[in-house]
């Protein structure tokens, strides 16, 4: 280390530590903002509720979803059956609880997969200008078949289950992702400070994913936000329709699968697991709205 | 124009390659015998073998994707082992619903969206406006095909206004009551697509309003009515118009769903039963022309676009 050096290292030892102060701060002031944002509390809110719905099913429901009981199918909401009972005799309440779990497994896990291959493509499609064409022709490409009819071929080749709902939904939302992910991208890669890392030699991985990366995840976070809704409405739509998740695992779809041949004798079993499934969207969506408002304060007018 | 337009259709030329090489790798993705697998377990030996030549799967791959991409441009899209009819008849018979219910459901949601988004801006901070964008969220929270299950659930089983289900075609029963069966489906289907117009329109007027040159009509002493049809109106829409189109392949999507809630028998039965017989020339059929559809409407809205706003076509 050279004399020079040494002069400046406290001197850059006190601004590596006011950077980290000034990052704890700036951390302090989105969640501040969070928490005043009704918007994005409320979906907060909704969502922590799902989310306990999630891991307290099995305490709360000690019988497990599968529990029947001849005698008492299709009985209507009583403190017995808070929500009824299904064609099987099986508590309603229960399989929701239970079907709120693997709408929250299906949602979190597509949304994750979605935001790691959406980062990467979009990440290296907007660094790459080679790579940028051919990538997002493809994204184009998976984007132009409609998506529901995507799923649902997907469906049919991969076979009906819980982990293939998960692939079939990842592959039709990650464009989306990356386009986000390229677009804010591309920006932050014209900056001065990337040029001058570029300048310093650092390569392109390291520019990418330490300097590049931390400055788009907002809208990235926003955009997995939603998609973490669309896949509880797709996910519902696909079980629907018999090709999600099979029967007669507790998915919010499948209950009203089974909801519509009864629909004139219980109306219950459309009514209750429909109000969750909007609930839980509308948490979502509340969420990520008030997400981007947080991190955008231009886009509030 | 005829240049941009040019240049629009040859940009779609990669896309259609790309999506056609999808299509068929995934139906090809199959793992076992397609031809076994179409057929079942009871299936003799020689008849798989005999469906195998058929359908030509003893064929190399690539030579299996040029014969299905040249048969496509002859306008054959394959044939199905369960239906004996040719797939442009299938498809075709099954497609009149969805295109009506489609339609119908875009019509709904452009006339709900665009006068409510153009008042929740104009009264924005005020309740009427506070309302109309409570109505927009929830719009966009509601899967169409639960919403259909409710509206069945209110307004055929409860108040008996509707058919619960079924479909009738215009040629059976003539076009008033052929939209009868309609109305629910459609109402459901729109809903999702209206709260998402309300949002953009209400945005979209938000922004022009805040501009300079509307601040100068104000200034001038216009009334709000003649600021907002006249001056506010004309550049709000067109970042609609691009939405509208989005807005049909969407909702083409979701027709596939919501059909299958009000037994409609249109392209999303026909694919779903695909499904459940292991039809799988109807499912890449489908799927691939449903895409020619959407790329079509994709283009129809890039033309309009650049005819309303010539910035486009000078990029």
């Amino acid at each position: 280390m050279s004399d020079a050096m040494k002069e400046i290292s406290p001197v850059l030892r006190d601004i590596e530590s006011l950077k980290g102060e000034l990052k704890r701060e700036q951390r302090k002031i989105v969640i501040r903002r969070f928490l005043r944002n009704r918007t994005s509390a409320a979906g907060a809110l909704i969502l922590l509720f799902m989310l306990l719905c999630a891991a307290l099913a099995p305490a709360v429901c000690p019988e497990g979803p599968y529990a029947m009981v001849m005698s008492e199918r299709l009985a209507a909401p009583s403190a017995k059956h808070l929500f009824g009972a299904d064609a099987f005799g099986r508590d309603l309440f229960a399989r929701i609880m239970f079907g709120a779990r693997i709408s929250m497994l299906i949602g979190g896990a597509v949304s994750l997969a979605s935001l790691a291959s959406g980062l990467v493509i979009g990440l290296y499609a907007a660094y790459f200008r080679r790579l940028d064409n051919v990538l997002m022709r493809i994204c184009d490409s998976v984007n132009a078949i409609p998506a529901a009819l995507l799923a649902i071929a997907l469906m049919a080749v991969l076979g009906a289950s819980t982990a293939n709902v998960v692939i079939s939904l990842s592959i039709i939302y990650t464009p989306a992702l990356a386009r986000v992910a390229r677009s804010s991208a591309l920006s932050v890669k014209e900056s001065t400070y990337v040029e001058s890392m570029r300048a310093l030699g650092a390569g392109p991985g390291r520019i990418i994913w330490r300097h590049i990366l931390p400055n788009i995840i907002g809208p990235v976070i926003v955009q997995a936000s939603f998609i973490f809704a669309n896949a509880i409405i797709t996910e519902a739509a696909l079980s629907f329709l018999g090709v999600g998740v099979p029967i007669p695992q507790p998915s919010w779809g499948n209950i009203l699968y089974e909801g519509k041949s009864v629909i004139y004798k219980a109306s219950w079993m459309v009514v209750y697991p429909g109000a969750f499934t909007v609930l839980a969207v509308l948490g979502l969506n509340l969420f990520g709205d008030g997400l981007r408002d947080i991190l955008n304060p231009k886009s509030r007018v | 124009m005829g240049r941009y337009l040019l240049r629009r259709i040859v940009s779609l030329a990669p896309t259609l390659v790309i999506v056609s090489l999808l299509i068929f790798t995934l139906i090809h993705l199959i793992p076992g015998d397609p031809a076994r697998v179409m057929l079942g377990d009871r299936a003799t030996e020689q008849d798989v073998e005999r469906l195998r030549e058929e359908l030509g799967f003893d064929r190399p791959l690539y030579i299996q994707y040029i014969n299905w991409v040249k048969g496509i441009f002859r306008g054959d899209f394959g044939r199905s082992v369960f239906i004996r009819e040719s797939m442009v008849d299938i498809i075709g018979s099954h497609m009149a619903p969805t295109i009506v219910l489609t339609f119908y459901a875009l019509l709904i949601a452009v006339a709900a969206a665009i006068p409510l988004g153009i008042i929740a801006a104009g009264r924005h901070n005020e309740a009427a406006g506070n309302l109309i964008e409570i109505f927009a969220m929830a719009g966009v929270s509601i899967p169409s095909f639960l919403l259909g299950l409710l509206m069945i659930i209110v307004f055929a089983v409860k108040l008996r206004w509707f058919p619960a289900a079924g479909y009738k075609t215009i040629d059976e029963v003539g076009f008033w009551p052929h939209l009868r069966y309609m109305h629910m489906p459609a109402a459901a289907l729109g809903c999702m697509q209206a709260g998402f117009l309300i949002r953009m329109t209400r945005a979209s007027v938000l922004e022009v309003l805040s501009s300079d040159y509307i601040r100068l009509v104000h200034a001038k002493g216009l009334d709000d009515f003649r600021i907002i049809f006249k001056h506010v109106l004309r550049n709000a829409l067109i970042p609609i118009v691009t939405t509208l189109g989005q807005s049909l392949m969407l909702l083409l999507s979701g027709a596939a769903v919501v059909e299958s809630v009000f037994n409609i028998p249109g392209i999303g039965q026909l694919i779903i039963h695909a499904v459940a017989r292991r039809d799988y020339e109807i499912i890449q059929a489908v799927v691939l022309l449903a895409t020619i559809i959407n790329v079509a409407v994709g283009l129809t809205v890039d033309v309009l676009y650049a005819i309303i706003d010539p910035r486009v076509r000078l990029e």
